[in-house]
């Protein structure tokens, strides 16, 4: 964790002053803040990728390693030059939105952005017509993200899911267990990924249906009950007198073992369940209920009703324990649970019911747009499919573990996303592929400014690839020459059959890239306000 | 065998490429050598409900709470637990890497060491009673259970839901030569999928739950019921003359094995 105080002593907040920026000086600086970040987040892209080193603020910590272009542009705070700031601020946050949504291609986009703001602004200077030329910019955008759509191949089959996963990591080790995991559990499957000391991966499976929240009471051990009764609340049981319906309708049925589910037990409830642990006739233990707001219980009551049958006891409903009979009890083959997690084996709910709600989740989960929603509902759909796994996957160091750990979380977000929504060739040629159709539109142009944009995302649909060539040390231009002639490129170039990027992150980069750029394009004038020192100060103090 | 009525239900049948017969009956396992003329004991003389020749020297069989392997021909058994609580065991089947399991209340089971340990691995398998298991000539691993068709691509370690068979409650099942399937459901409709990825096909309709089906070259035979009838693949079912039948098994394509419930196995030679 990053001491604040130390951070704030080596922080020295660039010098600001008021005032305002006009064409072309604000223009130009906005291009060196975008070059700036640019350069920080270039490096990663494939197929011969680079990690960047942070500095994480002290002096006693490992810097931190980086692969994601959303990451390192949010760790870019500020530039010291306040015009040059807004440039690079406004790539920034195209980047951190571009992520949120798919989750990779933000290298990608940050190429392109750059490609379409610098080409713009040479337009403007021979006197260009930037409104117009954002209007025909995103014409032309549509007409190479339907392009790119025909594209689109299904990620299916084994070897391709492998290869696919190896082009996100590139590593060997780490493709071969997301390969494995994501066959295993499915594309919406729960997976975590941990941070671990050995350096090879490793895979581990649970089997049931688990839920976040684990048991009630100071015992720590894992407890498992066979044909468990469960009773579902989002009760606050806070005397013993409140379970006694409970515990004498469970006695009647002659259930032998019952899980409790309340939102919250008292210490004399507690006690009393914990009493039962070596009763022959009912032993009965308390578990949370599932999930932080009052929502996520919510859903999560529903989910185990419906793995387990029964009705759930809620305290909006006007239910009380006192109200509890038979037909609330759901069952279970098996109940798991220890201080974290809750897990249902073998739920005895309705089948058909069951099959229907995962239809429904999965239909919702389509229809979202809101990451966090989406996340929401790939977890209870990942919930309900009777798995769990862990992929393991560390390093030596501490900056290894966190840098592994996250490459490891990004690709298996890019891989779920190819699997949805298809792949494209990788390399940028899928880009490259578009200029043909460029070419006719630009032929077909009847406006400078028409024809100023079809040129623009010419040479914006080509920056991809020429960066890959930068980043293994080749001319962009001659190699592709000599690809086009039918020639063999050099490794890594000649074996971009079996790379694929995902479709999702790459329409979705090149729709985020060109649009902002454009609008960025549209930006006359920058005014800056002098800040007040304390909003400087990252630790707060005046 | 000599029947001593129901204690004695043969349950499944299985036949090895020379022509040996296994029965997993209600008395225990059996064995024998001359087309079932003579029966021997072999094992334990424990109620066993499956048995399956892996090939003419390794016999897999599941007795309570317990699956029982051979890997001298049924000379000598070893018994490998399975987990508690115990289950029954409806179906078993070895794959490259492991034995699965097919249990009536804890899906499917899977070891990787021979049988040594088991667990349950169902991932994606919404129905943990499975009525049976089979492959197909695709390597596909396909399970029939009370809550609709499932299908595994990688061996056993995960299911996906076939949903054009969401609705059926499937009881038997057995892959074609070409590549197809037959399922039996506890409602008695008989249905031959050529593709089961592309939808399925109604081939005959009886008022009682199919129990077992089996298929070999063109033929299908089915116990619906306790009667089985049999098809050549050109004109329809033909049910024979047997009744009490508890289990089917083609020993080749002309000669069809049919166990009952008196602990007889009948071998019927057919044209």
């Amino acid at each position: 964790m990053i001491d604040q105080q130390q951070l704030a002593q080596n922080y020295s907040p660039p010098r600001q002053r008021a005032g305002v920026l006009t064409q072309p000086e604000a223009h130009r600086a906005m291009l060196r803040g975008i070059d700036k970040l640019l350069a920080a987040i270039q490096p990663t892209l494939g197929p011969r990728p680079r990690i960047v080193g942070i500095e994480r603020g002290t002096r006693d910590t490992s810097p931190e390693l980086l692969d994601d272009g959303a990451v390192i542009a949010r760790r870019i705070i500020e530039l010291p030059d306040q015009y040059e700031n807004i440039g690079a601020m406004l790539l920034r946050g195209m980047l951190w939105r571009l992520s949120e949504a798919v989750g990779d291609g933000t290298a990608t986009a940050a190429v392109l952005y750059r490609t379409v703001f610098a080409e713009g602004l040479s337009y403007a200077a021979a006197g260009g017509d930037l409104t117009q030329l954002r209007r025909h910019l995103e014409s032309g955008l549509a007409a190479i993200i339907t392009a790119l759509k025909s594209q689109v191949m299904p990620l299916a089959g084994t070897a391709m899911l492998a290869d696919f996963v190896k082009s996100v990591c590139d590593d060997d080790d780490l493709a071969q267990s997301l390969t494995e995991i994501l066959e295993v559990t499915g594309a919406l499957g729960l997976i975590d990924i941990q941070g671990g000391q050995a350096r090879t991966a490793r895979c581990a499976y649970f089997e049931g249906n688990f839920f976040t929240g684990g048991r009630h009471g100071a015992g720590s051990g894992a407890i498992e009950f066979e044909e468990a009764a469960l009773l579902l609340t989002d009760f606050d049981l806070k005397e013993p007198d409140a379970v006694l319906p409970v515990l004498r309708l469970a006695l009647r049925e002659k259930i032998e073992n019952l899980v409790v589910v309340a939102r919250n037990v008292a210490e004399p409830v507690a006690a009393l369940f914990a009493r039962s642990a070596t009763s022959s006739r009912l032993r009965v233990i308390a578990a949370k209920t599932p999930g932080s707001t009052t929502l996520a219980q919510a859903d999560a009551l529903h989910d185990l009703v419906i793995l387990t049958g029964g009705r759930p006891l809620l305290e909006a409903s006007g239910d009380t324990s006192n109200t509890v009979y038979p037909g609330n009890l759901g069952y279970a083959r098996r109940v798991w649970i220890d201080k974290n997690y809750l897990s249902i084996r073998g739920g005895r709910g309705d089948l058909r019911q069951l099959r229907a709600h995962i239809a429904e989740l999965q239909k919702a989960f389509e229809a979202a747009t809101e990451t966090d929603i989406r996340k929401g509902l790939r977890d209870r759909i990942g919930r309900l499919g009777s798995g769990f796994a862990i992929l393991y996957t560390g390093g030596s160091t501490a900056s290894e573990i966190e840098a592994r750990v996250a490459m490891t979380k990004r690709a298996l977000r890019t891989t779920r996303g190819a699997l949805r929504h298809g792949i494209l060739p990788g390399g940028g040629l899928a880009l490259l592929s578009c200029r043909d159709l460029l070419q006719r539109r630009l032929g077909e142009s009847r406006t400078p400014d028409e024809r100023a944009a079809c040129n623009i995302l010419l040479k914006t649909v080509a920056a991809p690839f020429g960066a890959l060539a930068q980043n293994a040390g080749y001319e962009a231009p001659a190699l592709l020459a000599q690809m086009e002639h039918g020639l063999p490129g050099p490794a890594p170039f000649c074996s971009f059959d079996g790379i694929h990027d995902s479709a999702a992150a790459q329409i979705e980069a090149l729709r985020y890239a060109v649009a902002s750029a454009a609008l960025a394009l549209t930006v006359d004038a920058i005014v800056y306000r002098k800040l007040p020192e304390l909003a400087l100060r990252p630790d707060g103090a005046g | 065998m000599p029947s001593d009525g129901h204690s004695r239900t043969v349950n499944a049948l299985a036949t090895t490429a020379d022509g040996i017969i296994y029965c997993a009956a209600q008395s225990g396992l059996k064995r024998s050598v001359d087309l079932g003329r003579s029966w021997r004991n072999v094992g334990e003389a424990a109620p066993a409900t499956v048995i399956c020749a892996l090939d003419a020297a390794c016999i897999l069989a599941a007795t309570v709470g317990a699956v029982q392997i051979s890997e001298d021909a049924g000379a000598s058994w070893q018994a490998r637990a399975l987990p508690s609580p115990s289950t029954i065991v409806s179906s078993l089947l070895a794959t490259s890497e492991s034995i699965l399991a097919a249990t009536l209340e804890d899906g499917v089971l899977r070891s990787d060491d021979g049988g040594m340990s088991w667990r349950g691995w169902n991932f994606g398998l919404l129905s943990w009673r499975v009525n049976a298991l089979c492959r197909d000539s695709a390597g596909i691993i396909w399970a029939a259970t009370e809550s609709g068709l499932f299908r595994s691509e990688t061996d056993g370690r995960s299911w996906q839901d076939q949903a054009d068979f969401a609705q059926a409650s499937i009881l038997s099942l057995d892959a074609t030569a070409e590549g197809g399937l037959c399922l039996g459901t506890t409602e008695g409709a008989l249905q031959i999928c050529g593709n089961p990825r592309a939808g399925k096909t109604l081939a005959r309709q009886w008022q009682v739950p199919i129990n077992a089906i089996c298929a070999i070259g063109e033929r299908i035979a089915v116990l619906h019921g306790q009667t089985v009838s049999v098809s050549d693949g050109e004109s329809g079912f033909e049910a024979l003359s047997y009744t009490d039948a508890t289990s089917i098994k083609w020993l080749d394509e002309a000669r069809l094995l049919i166990g009952t419930k008196y602990g007889l196995v009948h071998r019927i030679d057919l044209p």
